[in-house]
């Protein structure tokens, strides 16, 4: 090495903080200014990380698992009775569906009802929990390679989850709703009101701008609105809860902080322009660059029943499913994790006759459609 | 980072031929060794941070990772700066700021600043008792959280939920015991990678 007396050595020495606290100062403003070049930094390490931490993943649920198991055989007796009869209330609700789903179908053939657009959907296991203290974030093992986009919707077994915010080359970062930066557009479906879902951190998303005059319900189930053309209308979001009088928050029916396996839709929200008219100014949707690579995906002009087939587990009668040749073929029990994933049912599916809204987008396909 | 090996030779006279201590250069191996030994304690870091942010299911583990960060680089700091020197500190702190998607250079700051006080206080610190040393350690946790926080909040333009914080405060100063444990051991039991001038 160049040899220099230890004087100057020592003096070098002393010099290494004061640089790399500018350094880090340095980065700390060109990050700040150009937020492209932080993200293709975050989302490189994070496909580098991914592997890694889906092997970690893979160990930790399985045991997990395996513990929750061990739990479950004290009260097996007690808890194959409660399933029972959650059971035959859901027996009762799936005649309900299909008979629902029969009229439903017929009254759209008689209207004349323009099918709405079936999202393509891409399942990702959850690798990390990038959120650190201040945000509330995971990152998935799907990507662009993938057709996951920005700006796409993630659901979980039982919900809507978070939005797709950042994506690198096999994997993707989602919002959760918790965080503090998510601000949700929604719909309670009981008082008809429209609020703003707004994270905190916390497991429990405050509503906020709600109208004076028509405050939430207690319980009523909150969906997502398509104000803004961000979400289509309908994701079922969560409940309703009072912590204080004056203070509602959604309790998610999606298990924030347990998620392993998340459905990423690509919603052609958005994509919809309206007529040219006089007057009107025309406005670039960010969102129109996602059309183009679309045209090789056979779900494409299939209606969003998917989604609440895929959610159930039970197709409506007389409905085919056809994602067998989809997209991310090299997960081929992409579509059957999403069963073992549908664990919690503590939201009783008890609903008023408001649950089978008019301002819902779900619907289920027409019988034969498939 | 420091040479550690021995270039110049402070006993050798430039009249006689005969260097009766000579010292050759350490050999590679011996410099790769030593390098190792620099890199132990902050890898071994990084590669538990990075394990942490894994889906593993543990409650908080989260909140582990700037807590274990912070008494790893406050622990070799001041018993073996060799082993957590400045560029390691910094390498750290942004390996941090990637992984959590904190704003990019804002843990690198912090930790820099821990390090550095922690150098500097290094011999007054070293002779405390050990629940003198803990205070001292949490006293200075206490505030890198906070300027961790102020930091985040200034550069997002939102004021931040304190509650983490505190939270993160209380547990990195219920770390440090089992870590300091832990590094002893591990002080005692691997070579000192300083060059004995």
């Amino acid at each position: 090495m160049i040899p220099v007396s230890i004087q100057i050595r020592q003096a070098l020495d002393r010099l290494w903080l004061p640089a790399m606290l500018l350094l880090s100062i340095a980065i700390m403003l060109l990050g700040w200014a150009n937020q492209r070049v932080t993200v293709a930094a975050r989302m490189a390490t994070a496909d580098v990380l991914s592997p890694l931490w889906s092997l970690v993943a893979l160990p930790g649920h399985e045991f997990s698992e395996a513990v929750s198991e061990l739990h479950s055989i004290g009260h097996l007796a007690h808890e194959n009775a409660q399933l029972r009869s959650e059971n035959e209330t859901l027996r009762g609700w799936y005649d309900v569906a299909v008979s629902l789903t029969q009229e439903n179908a017929m009254l759209k053939e008689n209207l004349h009802w323009m099918p709405d657009p079936l999202p393509s959907f891409v399942t990702g296991r959850v690798v990390g929990d990038v959120g650190g203290l201040y945000s509330h974030a995971v990152l998935i093992n799907a990507g662009p390679a993938n057709g996951v986009r920005v700006g796409d919707v993630a659901l979980a077994a039982d919900g809507f989850a978070g939005r797709v915010t950042e994506t690198g080359e096999h994997s993707a970062r989602i919002l959760l709703i918790s965080d503090v930066a998510s601000r949700i557009p929604v719909l309670l479906e009981s008082s008809h009101g429209t609020a703003i879902m707004s994270g905190d951190n916390s497991s429990t998303p405050r509503l906020i701008f709600y109208a004076q005059d028509n405050h939430p319900v207690e319980g009523e189930r909150v969906v997502t609105s398509g104000q803004a053309d961000l979400l289509p209308t309908g994701i079922p979001v969560g409940t309703v809860h009072y912590i204080h009088a004056g203070t509602p928050v959604v309790v998610p029916y999606a298990r924030l902080n347990h998620l392993s396996i998340l459905r990423v839709f690509n919603f052609e929200t958005g994509t919809i322009e309206s007529p040219d008219a006089p007057g009107r100014v025309p406005v670039t949707s960010s969102r129109s660059v996602r059309t183009d690579g679309k045209k090789d995906n056979p779900l494409d002009g299939m209606t969003l029943g998917g989604v609440v087939e895929s959610a159930t587990g039970h197709p409506p009668a007389g409905y085919q499913p056809q994602r067998q040749d989809n997209q991310d073929s090299e997960k081929p029990d992409s579509s059957r994790t999403n069963e073992d994933d549908n664990t919690q049912s503590d939201h009783s599916p008890l609903q008023k006759s408001g649950s089978v809204s008019p301002h819902s987008s779900f619907h289920f396909p027409p019988a034969g459609r498939g | 980072m420091r040479e550690p090996g021995m270039s110049s030779d402070p006993h050798s006279h430039p009249q006689s031929h005969w260097h009766p201590d000579v010292r050759s250069a350490p050999a590679l191996a011996q410099r790769l060794d030593r390098l190792a030994m620099r890199l132990l304690p902050g890898g071994l870091t990084a590669l538990a941070a990075i394990l942490l942010a894994a889906p593993t299911g543990i409650p908080g583990a989260i909140a582990l990772i700037p807590g274990l960060a912070m008494a790893s680089v406050f622990f070799w700091s001041v018993w073996r700066p060799a082993s957590m020197s400045v560029p390691v500190v910094f390498c750290l702190g942004l390996l941090l700021d990637l992984i959590g998607f904190a704003p990019l250079g804002v843990s690198a700051f912090a930790f820099l600043l821990l390090h550095g006080t922690a150098v500097h206080m290094r011999f007054g610190l070293m002779r405390l008792n050990f629940v003198t040393l803990w205070l001292a350690f949490t006293l200075l946790e206490s505030c890198v959280c906070w300027l961790l926080w102020f930091l985040v909040s200034s550069l997002s333009f939102r004021i931040m939920p304190t509650a983490p914080v505190i939270f993160e405060c209380m547990l990195t100063a219920g770390i440090y015991p089992p870590f300091a444990a832990l590094g002893n051991w591990a002080h005692r039991r691997f070579s000192n990678p300083e060059p004995q001038l």
